[in-house]
């Protein structure tokens, strides 16, 4: 990770970052054998800004971002290696109490599925609630539950008064994602992590969840860590972003230029898999093949079986390329050992 | 919440007839005369056959069967529950006695079991496949296999017997005029473990089963990113939607704890349905035993609408 350090230090004298992981690895105990999830990835994120960490199913987004906080089951995720520092503290070395105390309070999650991210048994009202008290001793009872309708008011919720003594079935989908925004917003938090948030809504509502993400933003003032496989909520939303590929990170780059000139063959058959409107073809793109098994990984770079560029030259075969400034003094970052031939492709020659 | 007890009440009743039913023509079906059961050998040695006949009419057991079952549904209606054959009292008089120290037992034998069940399968759940795992699953395995007639002799052996801690039978101490209530707790401590033990089994499983399958839920991890306590989050999420299925178990073994209940009561002399059962039938005492089987009807299907409303109270997705 020397190479994301350099970079760091050539934006000089800039403020300190508010979550830098560095060298992270983790490994799942799977019936195949061990899975390596998250190879050796490091990331900043500043205040005030919206990382995204992009990629397919199964890239490790996840698992690297839950590892964080603890919150992988510890009879299946094995950490490696890694440091995690956020707020002068290694997250991945702090005690399970004092982790307890950072989670929800300074770093704060939504999770993917509203449907089942709540309890059932509860209503919205004592779940949002429970968040508050948790971390603030003084909360008493009717406190928490006025500063939970005002939240869920503030989130979009119509009728937040009625809508706290409710059960989350009584909820539609977007509406709970909205009360899980609030939840995750009670206290504040520093960095909000958004773990695909959209994925289980319709296009109507996924719209309206990103309007309230970001006027959360503006409200807490926060950093988010959005992790989604969807590059249209990317460029709504992302200041920044990562792109995963098979447990490493393979580009790294501002939104703009990530889609303007993506550096990864990765990325840019990403990108070109997005439907378009006007395209004259039937087909949705795809890319060809699958991921490789993170039981066995190939030899060399992990996406040359797929890769449009690397036309089986021997150093894709042998060599995995490491994360490298594409120009010098640039702070995109990439993982292919020929970035700078994609220059030279168009993005829209199909 | 009101209108859904109301709904279950109702399709209680039509079950309950069938039951009153088929149970009186079981009865019926029961080898040996009451007639001459009632006799002692002596009478019967000199009874002559129209003697016999005459005792038959004045039981009413020489009309038509049908007969018999509405006149004692009617009677049912009323309250009235029969009279017995050999004691010449009330059914419904002796049934009201007997039915007190039968729940005390019942309802202690079944919290314990529930207690110590619900916590054994929700820390095996949490701890899986660890030695204390596969220690409760062993245990209540025996548990379940050990005979409770067996498990009841042996604890009145070693406990009483052997190392006369507690009493070998009965529900107070019968010298003393005005027992206390450390006395009677004396007295209960030993049957209703034997009881329970017998009930935990299930118990232990099926929560340590719900329990594994709530605490993978994605709610559960909501929970801990929150930053609240494991143990807060394992009883204060996962415990409550670990029971709603547990409800529907606890009803099932309802018929086993009144077995349960005959055995034991008979053991330790517990002046319960139990024992009045098992003496009903060695004596052929049919308006008893009709009776019997009736109120353990009723027990059963009011304990399935006690679970449904517990289940209904836990999960509010149900409550419809």
């Amino acid at each position: 990770m020397n190479e994301m350090a350099e970079a760091r230090e050539k934006r000089g004298a800039e403020r300190e970052p508010l979550l830098s992981v560095r060298d992270l690895s983790v490994s799942l105990r799977s019936d195949e054998g061990l899975v390596q999830a998250v190879r050796n990835i490091g990331w900043d994120i500043y205040d005030g800004e919206v990382l995204a960490i992009v990629g397919e199913s199964g890239s490790g987004k996840s698992v690297s971002v839950n590892t964080l906080l603890g919150l992988m089951r510890q009879d299946v995720a094995i950490v490696n290696s890694g440091h995690a520092e956020f707020g002068g503290r290694d997250l991945l070395n702090l005690g399970e109490r004092e982790l307890r105390e950072v989670r929800g309070k300074d770093i704060s999650v939504i999770f993917q599925d509203p449907m089942a991210s709540f309890n059932p048994v509860k209503t919205i009202g004592d779940q949002i609630s429970e968040a508050i008290r948790v971390h603030d001793e003084r909360a008493t009872r009717r406190w928490a539950w006025s500063r939970s309708i005002t939240l869920l008011s503030m989130v979009g919720v119509p009728n937040p008064e009625l809508r706290c003594k409710q059960y989350p079935h009584q909820y539609s989908g977007g509406m709970r994602q909205r009360a899980m925004i609030a939840m995750a917003m009670a206290n504040r938090p520093r960095l909000l992590i958004a773990d695909e948030p959209t994925t289980a809504l319709d296009m109507t509502i996924q719209a309206q969840i990103i309007d309230v993400l970001r006027l959360v933003q503006k409200e807490t003032g926060g950093a988010i860590v959005l992790i989604t496989h969807d590059l249209g909520l990317v460029a709504e939303l992302a200041d920044r972003v990562l792109v995963m590929y098979a447990g490493k990170i393979v580009e790294s780059a501002g939104v703009v230029e990530l889609f303007a000139s993506p550096r990864h063959p990765y990325t840019r058959a990403l990108l070109e898999s997005l439907p378009r409107i006007g395209d004259q073809s039937d087909e949705l793109r795809s890319i060809s093949g699958q991921m490789p098994s993170l039981v066995e990984l190939p030899e060399g770079c992990a996406f040359h079986p797929r890769c449009s560029l690397s036309h089986d030259r021997q150093l894709c075969r042998e060599l995995e390329p490491p994360l490298q400034e594409t120009n010098s003094g640039s702070e995109r970052l990439s993982a292919c050992h020929f970035s700078r031939e994609l220059d030279e492709l168009d993005i829209f020659d199909r | 919440m009101l209108s859904y007890v109301g709904r279950r009440l109702l399709i209680s009743v039509p079950v309950l007839f069938g039951i009153l039913g088929i149970s009186f023509i079981f009865v019926q079906m029961l080898p040996g005369d009451p007639v001459r059961a009632l006799m002692s050998p002596e009478e019967l040695a000199t009874a002559s056959p129209e003697y016999i006949e005459q005792r038959r009419s004045e039981l009413g057991l020489d009309k038509p069967i049908f007969v018999q079952f509405a006149a004692w549904i009617g009677e049912v209606l009323q309250g009235n529950l029969g009279h017995s054959f050999r004691r010449n009292t009330p059914v419904a008089d002796m049934i009201f006695e007997r039915i007190g120290p039968t729940a005390i037992l019942a309802i202690t034998a079944l919290s314990i079991a529930l207690i110590i069940g619900v916590l054994l399968g929700t820390f095996a759940a949490l701890k899986q496949n660890s030695w204390f795992d596969y220690l409760s699953s062993v245990t209540s395995m025996m548990a379940v296999s050990i005979p409770n007639f067996f498990l009841g002799l042996m604890a009145i052996y070693i406990f009483s017997i052997s190392l006369g801690i507690f009493p070998t039978g009965g529900m107070r101490t019968l010298a003393a005029s005005n027992p206390s209530a450390l006395d009677r707790v004396h007295h209960l401590i030993l049957p209703a473990l034997v009881l329970a033990i017998n009930l935990i089994g299930p118990y232990v499983r099926y929560t340590r089963q719900s329990m594994l399958e709530v605490i993978r839920q994605d709610y559960i991890t909501t929970a801990r990113a929150k930053g609240v306590p494991w143990m807060k989050v394992v009883f204060g999420h996962g415990l409550r939607n670990a029971l709603i299925p547990l409800t529907t178990v606890i009803a099932i073994q309802v018929p086993i704890l009144l077995t349960g209940l005959l055995v034991i009561e008979t053991i330790f002399s517990w002046p319960g349905l139990g024992r009045l059962t098992f003496e009903s039938i060695m004596g052929r005492d049919y308006p008893v035993i009709v009776a019997i089987v009736f109120i353990s009807a009723v027990f059963v299907v009011l304990f399935n609408l006690l679970a449904d409303v517990t289940a209904a109270a836990l999960d509010p997705r149900i409550r419809l």
